[in-house]
């Protein structure tokens, strides 16, 4: 048969094909059409602002580092809705829509992932801001609104998420100094290395001011590390670990019932995630993470007639979290992310507490969300966590929001969603006994038995344009959040069988429901590629009553950014905020409202084989003003910065 | 390995014998391999030839029967393309497959078909350049990383980026050491874009993901040449689908067929853009 004589003919050309194509080198039409198999995930990043559910404003390291920031506090305050103050100088708060007893506890602050929440005492966010170093974010995703149902408990109001620099990113070695008025001395040192299967870094930080009164010096050293290994082209693992000191003072001279002294908070963490990118739409991530922290902050009081006694408020504290996370698109229009999460936080602190015992509190949530494309201009993202807390019990938390892309360029955003806040170890647990020796026993803060956790319910309306030919991109948020069962400090009885030298002390008790509304917004302007303007505006509503725990929301605020390059590496930067009558501390610390006007005037050049660049910054350039208390006075201070980079 | 139609031979016995006595027009498809893109060309590519054409399909090798010789021989892939260059005679036509490695192919001694053609599946400087200035339209400078097999197309793409009043900022990458140190210079330049030449020894599975993920932390974007790239990060590809390709080689098939001289080779006129 004729396939005989073809056979031969065949085998000789099968195996001059082998030979050649062992010649051949590899370009061919299979590096047109086939799959990129390992790819990016660019998770954190929303499709497009226009798609994103929720008001989202961004901050990168440009932000940061043209606008002369110290720390977290100092860009955030550029954000609309957002209050915040250096308090003494150096123990910063952030707080949005609302300070309440100048404790960042209503938004959920994450650094990588990990919530930096510190459960000792009242619990707080503003310890766990300060332990990255500036110099180490990328960016600063702050959403704007509640989101419990992703973020989970403490999310109430708003959501930090502080990404820091790939170590690819930041190879070779970086040094920055910074010394001014006021005794201003901070500096910074990197150093990273590794290649594309690995890399890391190391990075030091020391930041510390003499603060704004006599008394305020105040100092931080961090240190921190982060690892990242692509161990296969799928999966990589993620390590991080580093630890903070600080130290700041609080109380005033001749102030004996509250006198100066010194506070100190020290911290550790560890974390390590492993990420698993099965494709371009599905990851897995596993992440596990450790966190203790040490607080010490006593004194010796004296009240009326007594002797002097102490007031000690220094506790222990500790997080475990292990969480896992899938992500993934179940068709071309819906895109699905769920997890879970094992959180147990703990304090200990014989003063605050009246037992050495650690106490706990557990909590297991699982979430889930999905982002559906339901027509080509609507887009629907909801989710619900269900999280269970021995705090609180059980709640389930759902958020919806709903985006009509009405034109390419124009997006409007109609949302609903519940969270809640579980109450602290503090709030639920506090027993703080004073022993005035020779004389009794005063009961400075009782708990109340049965304090339920508080509940946010909001509803919001936004807007996102963009107006290419004028390069202008506004994003605009009216909402109306009404918190219920808040927790307020009270003043309760004390039961007659203590034996305590006081009859009533200072507790926390679930109390009114409080409504608050208003619109912010902000707007971008870059009308050359040199000059970027960004304007932003809150104004806000409350039904709170006139006493003073409740004016810690601003009627309204304003924030001013102007970035503008200049020729030859010159770079300038204002930045204007104008802030509404308010109170971090109560009635009677009422602050005017106030303006602060940042400048800063930098070069960029190379000096030798490597980038540097000097700046100089002033802060509060308009003049002193009263910060965080009406007595303390943030005056008017230059400071230099010169930064040197080598790869 | 390379394997004949087993009924091939009897395929074209059938055609001779239904066939009418005067000579026909008979068209030759070798795949490189079964089905996928491969079929999909030669799906739309014999939609478009005229009636009455014997068209045989064979995986790779030309079946050696003299009794039917193929007019015209289309070789679908550069497997397919190669083998045809070494052993077939008649008209070639080679189809998707990138330029270099066509050239490559026919410049090599052990090629004995002289007369060719082909219908390229990259897509040229010019197009991609005008892509980026569309795209982009303040770019100052395009990056290219560029390999031992894109090298020789380095000055086509210089000359395409200046009518476009782009200039071109060129690292090399000779060795796998070299890549992400070229790489990383490259980006550190300021460029407005980075455009990958396809070069199996520079874009490919082990270095994709590093190229994307570099190219993003540095605020360039990747203009690709596979939709592929597209959904892992790049900004943007240029490029044709396998039906595009397989109806312009159809095109050109039915010109050859009715007698028009051979062609230079081709860019597909037919394209996509994928954001």
């Amino acid at each position: 048969m004729k396939t005989r004589s073809t056979l031969l003919p065949i085998w000789l050309l099968a195996s001059c094909a082998a030979a050649a194509a062992a010649e051949q080198p590899g370009l061919s039409e299979k590096d047109f059409l086939g799959e990129v198999p390992i790819v990016l995930s660019v998770s954190r990043l929303p499709q497009s602002l226009h798609e994103a559910p929720g008001a989202v404003t961004i901050i990168d390291r440009e932000l940061i580092r043209r606008t002369g920031a110290r720390e977290i506090a100092d860009v955030l305050r550029l954000v609309p809705g957002f209050q915040t103050t250096l308090a003494r100088g150096g123990n910063p708060v952030a707080a949005y829509h609302g300070a309440f007893f100048d404790l960042a506890s209503r938004i959920q602050v994450l650094v990588d992932g990990r919530s930096v929440y510190s459960p000792y005492n009242i619990g707080t966010a503003s310890f766990g801001m300060r332990s990255v170093s500036l110099e180490d974010i990328e960016r600063i995703e702050v959403l704007r609104g509640s989101n419990s149902a992703t973020y989970g408990a403490r999310a109430v109001l708003g959501v930090i998420n502080i990404i820091t620099r790939d170590t690819a990113d930041t190879k070779g070695a970086m040094a920055q100094v910074a010394a001014g008025q006021q005794n201003l001395l901070d500096g910074t040192a990197r150093i990273g290395w590794g290649n594309e299967a690995a890399s890391y870094r190391i990075t030091v930080d020391r930041r510390g001011d003499d603060g704004f009164s006599a008394i305020d010096q105040n100092r931080l050293e961090t240190v921190n590390f982060r690892g990242d290994i692509r161990a296969t082209t799928r999966d990589t693992i993620e390590l991080r670990a580093g630890g903070s000191k600080q130290r700041w003072n609080d109380g005033f001279v001749n102030t004996p019932d509250n006198p100066s002294h010194t506070r100190r908070f020290n911290g550790g963490y560890l974390q390590a995630d492993w990420r698993h990118s099965a494709s371009t739409d599905e990851e897995f991530r596993l992440s596990y993470s450790h966190n203790e922290e040490r607080a010490e902050d006593r004194n010796l009081a004296q009240l009326g007639a007594l002797p002097p006694f102490i007031v000690d408020f220094s506790g222990d504290g500790r997080v475990d979290t292990l969480e896992f996370n899938h992500r993934f698109s179940a068709n071309p229009a819906v895109r699905i992310s769920w997890g879970g999460e094992w959180r147990i936080e703990s304090a200990r602190s014989l003063p605050l507490y009246a037992t050495d015992d650690w106490i706990n509190t557990r909590l297991a949530r699982l979430n889930g969300s999905m982002e559906w494309h339901m027509a080509p201009a609507w887009i629907l993202n909801t989710g619900a966590m269900l999280e269970h807390s021995s705090a609180a019990g059980s709640a389930i938390l759902p958020r919806a929001m709903v985006n009509w892309l009405a034109t390419p360029n124009h997006t409007f955003r109609a949302g609903v969603s519940r969270a809640h806040r579980p109450p602290s170890i503090f709030e639920r647990q506090a027993n703080q006994r004073l022993d005035v020796p020779g004389v009794g026993v005063l009961q400075n803060w009782l708990a109340t038995p049965g304090l339920r956790g508080e509940k946010i319910d909001a509803t919001e309306l936004g807007y996102y344009g963009d107006w290419r030919d004028l390069q202008l991109a506004v994003d605009v948020r009216a909402f109306d959040e009404r918190i219920s069962d808040f927790i307020q400090i009270s003043t309760v009885p004390v039961p007659a069988a203590a034996g305590t030298l006081n009859t009533n002390t200072k507790s926390f008790i679930n109390d009114r429901t409080l409504r608050l509304h208003g619109v912010e917004y902000q707007a971008t302007w870059r009308p050359y590629r040199s000059t970027q303007i960004t304007v932003s505006q809150s104004f806000v509503n409350t039904d709170f009553p006139d006493d003073g725990t409740f004016l810690s929301v601003p009627g309204n605020t304003t924030a001013i950014v102007w970035l503008q390059r200049l020729p030859q590496g010159w770079d300038f930067s204002l930045t204007h905020t104008a802030i509404g009558a308010m109170t971090w501390n109560g009635a009677g610390n009422m602050l005017p409202s106030r303006n602060r006007t940042d400048l800063r005037l930098a070069r960029a050049f190379r000096l030798g084989n490597t980038q540097a660049e000097a700046a100089i910054v002033v802060q509060n350039a308009g003049g002193a003003s009263p910060e965080y208390l009406p007595q303390l006075e943030f005056s008017r201070r230059a400071f230099a910065i010169l930064r040197i980079a080598y790869h | 390995m390379a394997r004949a139609n087993p009924f091939a031979p009897l395929i074209a016995l059938i055609a001779l014998i239904a066939a009418p006595a005067h000579s026909t027009d008979a068209v030759t498809i070798m795949l490189s391999e079964a089905g996928g893109a491969y079929g999909e060309v030669a799906v739309a590519l014999r939609a478009e030839l005229p009636a009455g054409v014997v068209v045989r399909e064979t995986l790779d090798a030309p079946a050696q029967d003299s009794s039917v010789k193929p007019q015209l021989l289309i070789a679908i892939g550069a497997k397919s393309c190669g083998t045809a260059a070494r052993t077939a005679s008649g008209t070639l036509l080679c189809t998707l497959i990138p330029k270099t490695t066509f050239e490559r192919i026919t410049s090599d001694p052990s090629s004995r078909n002289r007369t060719n053609t082909a219908v390229f599946l990259d897509q040229p400087a010019s197009r991609q350049m005008a892509l980026i200035r569309l795209m982009l339209p303040s770019a100052g400078n395009v990056a290219m990383l560029v390999g031992l097999e894109s090298a020789p197309s380095e000055t086509i793409f210089t000359a395409a980026a200046k009518r476009y009043g782009l200039g071109t900022v060129v690292a090399r990458a000779t060795t796998p050491d070299s890549l992400y140190p070229a790489l990383q210079t490259l980006l550190d330049g300021g460029s407005s874009a980075l455009l990958a030449i396809p070069d199996s020894r520079v874009f490919n599975s082990g270095t994709v993901q590093n190229i994307l993920r570099t190219s993003i932390r540095a605020r360039v974007p990747l203009f690709a040449f596979s939709p592929a790239y597209v959904r892992a990060g790049a900004l943007a590809a240029v490029y044709s689908t396998p039906q595009q390709i397989g109806k312009q080689t159809g095109l050109l098939a039915r010109e050859l067929l009715g007698g028009r001289p051979i062609p230079a080779p081709s860019y597909p006129s037919e394209f996509t853009v994928a954001v």
